[in-house]
């Protein structure tokens, strides 16, 4: 309020409650630089602008005025409220004069989507993974025995012979690190899940009988199981639980409005990219671990590489399902024959 | 109650004939356009503070909404404090995460986190719809809420025991895995979602009469005096409906599964699961709207304020209408309508109601007390996304 505006006294038309009946008392109001006076024939009272506040103007509303004493005048004169309140002195806050001007939305609609994606893109990666850092080995293993039971109860046992199941063992043996995580591998018939290999937290890698028999060679099926090492070591299913969390209490607090379908699909999307991402850092984990057990890269690109060219072909059917989890776009294939 | 409020309800003066009463519609003023740019502007200041303005957002949001509703030449008004409705944010988020990660890190104990939820969910929504009246006024009267807590277990509690029973009977191993049930748990299941759905319109009968009967505005005090019967109606008439759509689906289901095998490919087997689930959700959203619009004039018709009666006229087709073109328009927007869809339907649901005698209103008193509700439940149900609707 500027209280060094002298002016003369504006009058405008409102409806005054006095808080005790619900019946509207036609007063005039006179707004100053001091304060506001209604006036009626059976009334006259004045308030500080101390006492009063003025509700933000809106195009189809009526402008309150609420006195401290729970009374309230209604005012529906729009242009002569306005008019009495500029010469006052009165100016609105920063917010209420923004949702009014066009040029401020657009503004704020363009910080709105900058704010979003920069905290999808690189806040809540971060923050999900110092958490998943944090998460003590015990529950992650936790979490990873239930995940096993619910992966060896949907796929059922290897169908591979014993000597098949021994030379995959072996290759597993010869590159899982021993550190905080106790690696293990599972064999599992893939059913109608065809060729696919994930890793659960805690340190199991799943492998199906269909992804062994596919792969051509020994160095390429390193490849993949380096792969899945590393989202193990790079803790990436804790950090999708943790991210998914985080956006699940987000956007229903954010998105009061919004139907739950509507409400689900941004944390489905942002789970979708976050994954593109751990593959990344999965290849790169894998290509380092690959190269100091003195293995090439190069059988592991090749079979990205085919798996990319025969993506869509009818005869790839096996492959189809591999490639929704784990994308190969051509610069992945890239990264990892550019760092051999 | 009845022969009590009706000695209530004469009027002091010689009782008017009903004809000559004077009725009147409650108008809703607010504009799409309007609304968009108060809600962008929320939304960037919410994000921008991590959720903090959240809560000046939601007062914001409801004093647009009350102020652009119109009763008779004045307004309603919305008094929530901000800093309350921020407090009980701040408590029920973190509910939310303890929730979260006890269902992800629990294991079987999670059951226990379930119970808990299920045993405070009542009484936050009846905490909310307090605060939530509470802060509301009109023609500087505010309006209380007493319904009972108890009810709020009966209404609240029933249904969500229900829906949740067969799942923790499943989980507490009462045979075969969750792909394979044993013949009788299926059977014990299917029991349990018939029953809830035979309950459901009455425990929404019952919400309503709550939710009504124990309102009241200034000292006047409502009453709800309506029969379960007109709650049963629409829904049965939806089930009907519903099942006229299943069978048209399921026919489009078949013919394109027959199509697909005549092609003699795998290929067209996807569309063919697609289009029929697609075409469900649409038929499910597009009989919804009649449910809303029935129930709304049976919730309002059995209302009474001392006296003055209320009249709904939703119409299910014109709703029908309006929730189709706002799931399309929002949908192609990718969410950017929003504000001008939820104007739409709210203009048109506030517009459907009538009070029958507008020359009482200024009869009624205040009844002298302050308002102190905490703001838990108002924040914590937000958070839950469990609204009230009209």
């Amino acid at each position: 309020m500027n209280t060094d505006c002298v002016s003369v006294p504006r009058t405008v038309a409102a409806s005054f409650y006095d808080g005790q009946l619900a019946r509207p008392q036609a007063v005039e109001l006179q707004i100053g630089a001091g304060g506001v006076v209604l006036l009626s024939p059976c009334l006259q009272r004045r308030y500080d602008w101390n006492d009063a506040r003025m509700s933000e103007r809106l195009q189809h509303a009526p402008r309150l005025i609420r006195f401290s004493d729970g009374t309230y005048c209604e005012v529906a004169d729009q242009q002569g409220l306005d008019a009495a309140l500029t010469a006052a002195g009165y100016r609105e806050s920063l917010v209420a004069r923004s949702q009014r001007r066009w040029s401020h939305v657009l503004l704020a609609m363009g910080l709105l989507m900058a704010a979003i994606l920069s905290l999808y893109r690189w806040g809540l990666p971060a923050a999900a993974e110092a958490a998943a850092r944090r998460v003590p080995p015990s529950v992650e293993s936790g979490i990873g025995t239930r995940a096993t039971a619910i992966v060896e109860q949907q796929f059922g046992p290897s169908r591979l012979a014993q000597p098949q199941r021994d030379r995959v063992q072996r290759l597993f043996d010869s590159i899982a690190p021993h550190d905080e995580h106790r690696f293990a591998l599972v064999l599992r018939d893939g059913g109608p899940v065809g060729a696919n290999a994930f890793a659960l937290p805690g340190g199991t890698v799943v492998v199906t009988d269909q992804m062994v028999e596919l792969a051509p060679d020994d160095a390429a099926l390193q490849g993949v199981l380096a792969h899945e090492i590393g989202h193990v070591e790079n803790r990436h299913l804790m950090r999708q639980i943790i991210s998914g969390t985080v956006v699940g209490v987000v956007v229903t607090l954010i998105a009061g409005d919004v139907s739950g379908v509507m409400a689900a699909l941004p944390a489905a999307l942002a789970n979708l990219s976050y994954s593109r991402d751990m593959e990344r850092e999965a290849d790169a984990y894998a290509v380092q671990l690959l190269k100091r057990k003195g293995i090439g890269v190069e059988a592991f690109a090749d079979l990205l590489q085919r798996l990319q060219t025969a993506h869509g072909q009818v005869d790839a059917a096996g492959w189809a399902r591999y490639l929704q989890t784990h994308p190969a776009p051509e610069d992945r294939i890239a990264a990892i024959r550019a760092a051999r | 109650m009845q022969t009590i409020d009706a000695n209530r309800s004469a009027p002091p003066a010689a009782p008017a004939a009903a004809s000559e009463l004077r009725r009147c519609r409650i108008r809703f003023t607010g504009s799409g356009q309007e609304y968009f740019r108060i809600w962008i502007v929320n939304l960037l200041l919410t994000i921008a503070t991590l959720g903090i303005y959240s809560a000046w957002a939601k007062v914001r949001k409801l004093q647009y909404f009350y102020r652009n509703t119109d009763l008779d030449g004045s307004v309603f008004d919305y008094h929530g404090d901000p800093l309350a409705i921020l407090k009980g944010r701040m408590l029920a988020v973190l509910m939310l995460v303890l929730y979260k990660l006890a269902l992800t890190f629990l294991g079987p104990f999670a059951l226990i986190a379930v119970l808990a939820l299920i045993a405070v969910i009542p009484w936050l929504l009846t905490q909310s719809y307090r605060f939530r009246l509470h802060n509301s006024s009109y023609r500087g009267l505010r309006f209380r809420f007493a319904g009972p807590v108890s009810q709020a277990y009966l209404i609240f509690g029933l249904p969500m025991a229900l829906a949740l029973a067969p799942g923790a009977l499943a989980a507490m191993g009462m045979g075969g895995s969750p792909q394979h049930p044993a013949p009788r748990l299926a059977l014990g299941i299917g029991l349990f979602y018939l029953a809830l759905m035979l309950l459901w319109p009455y425990l929404h009968f019952c919400f309503k009469r709550w939710q009504h009967g124990h309102a009241s505005y200034g000292t006047a005090r409502a009453s709800f005096e309506g029969s379960a019967w007109n709650f049963y109606a629409p829904y049965l008439a939806a089930a009907v409906m519903m099942l006229a759509a299943t069978i048209v689906v399921g026919v489009v289901a078949v013919g394109l599964g027959l199509a697909a095998l005549g092609r003699g490919a795998g290929r067209g087997i996807g569309a063919g699961f697609l289009v029929p689930i697609v075409l469900f959700y649409v038929a499910a959203l597009a009989i919804m709207p009649l449910v809303t619009a029935w129930t709304q004039n049976a919730a309002w018709s059995a209302t009474r304020l001392e006296g003055v009666a209320f009249e709904s006229d939703a119409r299910a087709a014109r709703l029908i209408g309006i929730t189709l073109s706002n799931l399309l328009m929002v949908v192609l927007s990718l969410g950017l309508l929003i504000p001008f869809a939820l104007m739409r339907s709210m203009k048109y649901r506030i517009e459907s109601i009538q009070v029958l005698d507008a020359d009482a209103l200024a009869r009624f008193a205040s009844d002298g007390k302050d308002a102190q509700v905490g703001a838990t439940g108002e924040g914590a149900v937000d958070v839950m996304d469990l609204d009230f609707g009209l």
